[in-house]
């Protein structure tokens, strides 16, 4: 496993097997030393150990061989004696070799405080947690650890800290590089100590707390400021102080909170990252100490921090990462800009405060960061279909077109009138008058009675009918829905957007076919037409159905409209949208041939009904009576009788036509029937034109009642 | 779709946006989102002293999920034109 990050090869040293000189019965890889009863550490022995080790000849005092075992530890299966010892040491030394010798000396100047003093306890757990490995390179750190809790000037020469020479340690990868970089701080330290910087001070016993700690960092702040080409590598140091700083606050500090897991809390195996080249001239900024009051950090402020000298400033980062920025490089650098926008932030807050205005909230976004983010909101709701999509929008901002437009030609006048409805503004809640006292407000916590309502049941009989009814109008109006999904892709068609058109996949025909299909019986199949006629919507439906219907098509309809004219007109009582019909079928009439009229009135002859046997659930009774009290069938008859004239005016068909017999008959029933009728009848909407016509058919007395009924006045004759 | 749509054909308009905790804010609709959350200008709210900490606050974006009722103008609704967008937004979820 070699990589780049060190200078020398970290690849592993293949297993040997049992060291020169050895062979392999007497060689003991798993040895007690690591593995057994030699693990266990007692409290005196380490003043042996120390003494021992310091007076081994042959290697430097930093690269300490903790291999050495005295004798009197000497056990058997622990072959690993002083031989063993020598040549290991030999070995870290060939490795140690490659390395500047500056380093080793330097690896104990370290300014006082700076690494947190490591009691016992923490050295024992460290070097339990290290494994065999036959790198001696692990002395150093443990010789600054063991510096920490020493007065630094003094313990610069001091032999190497307390280990039980027993143990053989193994580093793994991230010790090394904690090693490394320790070296390559310690060098940097050393040369601070030698700049005379306020480094003399005595290290601290204790625990470290939050202050010490910012003054460790301040103390690595200054020195990267006063040595502007230290190495990028100097600033994985801190991460090594806050995690000895946090190891060592676990077992021996009661101090709440626990130190926040920031951003330099890394698992463990993973590379400490780079910060950016750019940012070696300032301390990476987002390095909160542990104790960092975290409430203060989530406002963005920042307690007067002692390196602070200068107002926080934007610093010259980088806005590209590098190419092959590690992504974890990505993430420090992604707090370290949050860190930068906090500053922003809290330096605009500043100066708001100055002005009298206060907003927390400022200055969190640039107007261009807001855009972006609106962009994007938008650029989701970007579609190609705006018709199909987007459909009341579009349609309603088409439809406010055309009345423009149309309304253009009528000039200012309606313009006036809209600016006047936009004036009234303010909005007063519903005031009544004349009520006593105050109103009650009601919410959905506390539910008042407002208006005293009671429903009255007239009948209790027509308690089953109802239900029944209900199902029915129910089936009825999923039939509509249906229908009107028809009706909406023929209107679709006829839109003059190509885009409307384009989404309908059938042709007119088709569609047309499947609505008639529903609203005409074929043979012998129940009719629909009444119950669906019955509700409003499907009165609606007919008539937007209609423009779109072909003449041919239309008649039947208007048949099967006449024929269940009882019931129809008994539900739109309240209703009253048959009316609007009436354009249409004006329309419609205005077109008709005597075949035509003949085929809707044959409904309202009452032998034709007989004898042409309608469904079960129509009344059999003629629709005469109803229409004619009704005033849309009046309109209707009337309408009827008026085509009728005119054809017989322009004898067409000639006047021998069977079919003028029974037109005759049907007048005459006309007549009859509007004699009998209890009601007065209603007047039609348009009242007949000709009433010279009638003359041909009934006989006077007759036509007179008819005329009064049809509202024929000989002076208003058009 | 079908409410952004028309939420976006009212914008411009006078509504009276109801809270689901009570509060009835009267405003002009400035915009509306995918969300239907409501930004709404100019506001009054419907009984100032109940809520005097709105006395000051002019816009306001509210968020969509919080919206209880909403009151329209009618004249500028096409009730007809809805129907018919409802029943295409069920087309097309039937298709779909």
């Amino acid at each position: 496993m070699t990589d780049s990050f060190f200078d020398f090869d970290a690849a592993l040293p293949a297993d040997e097997g049992p060291p020169h000189g050895l062979e392999e019965d007497e060689y003991d890889a798993l040895n007690d030393e690591t593995f057994g009863a030699e693990t266990e550490w007692h409290e005196d022995e380490w003043e042996n150990n120390h003494e021992q080790l310091a007076g081994h000849s042959g290697v430097t005092k930093s690269k300490e061989s903790f291999l050495q075992q005295p004798d009197d530890d000497d056990e058997e299966g622990l072959v690993s004696g002083s031989a063993a010892a020598q040549l290991e040491a030999r070995l870290s030394e060939i490795i140690l070799d490659d390395e500047s010798p500056s380093k080793h000396k330097a690896n104990i100047a370290m300014p006082p405080g700076f690494w947190p003093p490591i009691p016992n306890l923490q050295q024992k757990q460290a070097a339990r947690a290290a494994g065999n490995f036959p790198n001696a390179n692990p002395p150093a750190i443990f010789n600054q650890l063991a510096a920490m809790g020493q007065h630094f000037p003094q313990q610069q020469q001091q032999p190497p800290p307390p280990r039980p020479t027993q143990m053989v340690t193994v580093r793994t990868v991230e010790d090394l590089e904690r090693d490394l970089r320790a070296k390559s701080q310690a060098q940097l330290h050393q040369q601070q100590h030698r700049d005379g910087s306020p480094l003399h001070r005595e290290g601290p016993k204790g625990p470290m707390d939050a202050n010490q700690l910012i003054e460790m960092l301040r103390v690595m702040g200054t020195m990267p400021e006063n040595r502007p080409q230290g190495p990028p590598q100097g600033h994985p140091n801190p991460d090594i102080v806050l995690r000895l700083a946090q190891n060592q606050g676990k077992p021996m500090m009661h101090q709440p909170p626990p130190p926040p897991n920031g951003a330099m809390m890394l698992p463990p195996g993973m590379r400490h990252p780079h910060p950016p080249p750019g940012m070696h001239h300032r301390l990476p900024m987002n390095m909160y100490p542990p104790n960092f009051p975290p409430h203060l950090r989530m406002r963005g402020e920042m307690p007067p921090m002692p390196w602070m000298n200068q107002p926080p400033m934007p610093m010259h980062m980088m806005h590209q990462p590098p190419p092959g920025m590690h992504p974890h490089h990505q993430a420090q650098m992604m707090s370290q800009q949050h860190h930068m926008m906090m500053q922003q932030h809290h330096q605009l807050q500043q100066q708001a405060r100055q002005n009298g205005s206060h907003d927390p909230y400022a200055g969190l976004m640039t107007p261009k960061d807001k855009q972006w983010l609106i962009n994007i909101q938008i650029l989701q709701l970007n579609s190609q279909k705006p018709y199909v999509d987007d459909f009341y929008y579009t349609a309603f901002q088409f439809k406010k077109q055309r009345a423009k437009e149309k309304a253009g030609e009528r000039g200012l006048r309606l313009q006036r009138r809209e600016q006047r409805t936009l004036e009234p503004r303010a909005y007063t809640p519903a005031h009544f008058e004349g009520s006593l006292g105050k109103l009650q407000v009601v919410s959905v916590t506390a539910p008042r009675k407002i208006i005293d309502m009671e429903i009255m049941n007239s009948d209790s009989a027509d308690a089953q009918t109802p239900v029944r009814d209900t199902r029915k109008v129910k089936q009825a109006l999923l039939e509509l829905e249906r229908l009107y999904v028809l009706v909406l892709q023929l209107e679709d068609l006829e839109h003059p957007l190509p885009e409307a058109q384009q989404s309908v996949t059938e042709c007119k025909e088709e569609i047309v076919s499947k609505i008639l299909n529903t609203l005409i019986p074929a043979a012998g199949a129940e009719d629909k037409f009444p119950s669906l006629l019955s509700v409003r919507k499907g009165k609606v439906l007919l008539l937007r159905l209609f423009p779109h219907l072909l003449y041919s098509q239309q008649t039947p309809l208007w048949r099967s409209l006449l024929q269940n004219f009882w019931i129809i007109s008994r539900k739109d009582m309240q209703d009253q949208v048959l009316f609007e019909m009436f354009p249409a079928f004006r329309e419609w009439c205005a077109q008709a041939v005597l075949p035509n009229l003949v085929e809707v009135i044959s409904v309202m002859l009452p032998q034709k009904s007989e004898a042409n046997p309608s469904p079960s659930n129509i009344t059999p009774r003629s629709p005469l009576p109803a229409a004619l009290s009704n005033k849309f069938g009046v309109s209707i008859i009337a309408s009827i009788i008026n085509r009728a004239g005119e054809l017989d005016d322009n004898s067409c068909p000639p006047k021998t036509h069977p079919d003028w017999q029974s037109w005759s008959q049907f007048v005459s029933t006309v007549a009859e029937v509007s004699c009998e009728l209890a009601i007065e009848p209603s007047t039609p909407l348009d009242p007949l034109a000709k009433p010279n016509s009638l003359t041909r058919f009934v006989d006077n007395k007759q036509s007179q009642t008819l005329q009064r009924l049809l509202q024929i006045d000989n002076k208003h004759a058009a | 779709m079908l409410f952004y749509s028309f939420f976006k054909s009212l914008v411009g308009k006078d509504v009276v946006v109801e809270l689901k905790n009570d509060l009835s804010i009267c405003g002009t609709l400035h915009s509306v989102d995918q969300y239907l959350n409501i930004k709404l200008t100019d506001i009054s709210v419907t009984d100032p002293e109940k809520y005097p900490h709105m006395m000051s606050v002019k816009n306001c974006f509210i968020r969509g999920s919080v919206v209880r009722y909403v009151q329209l103008p009618a004249d500028e609704v096409d009730t007809q034109l809805l129907q018919d967008a409802a029943r295409k937004e069920a087309a097309t979820q039937a298709k779909a």
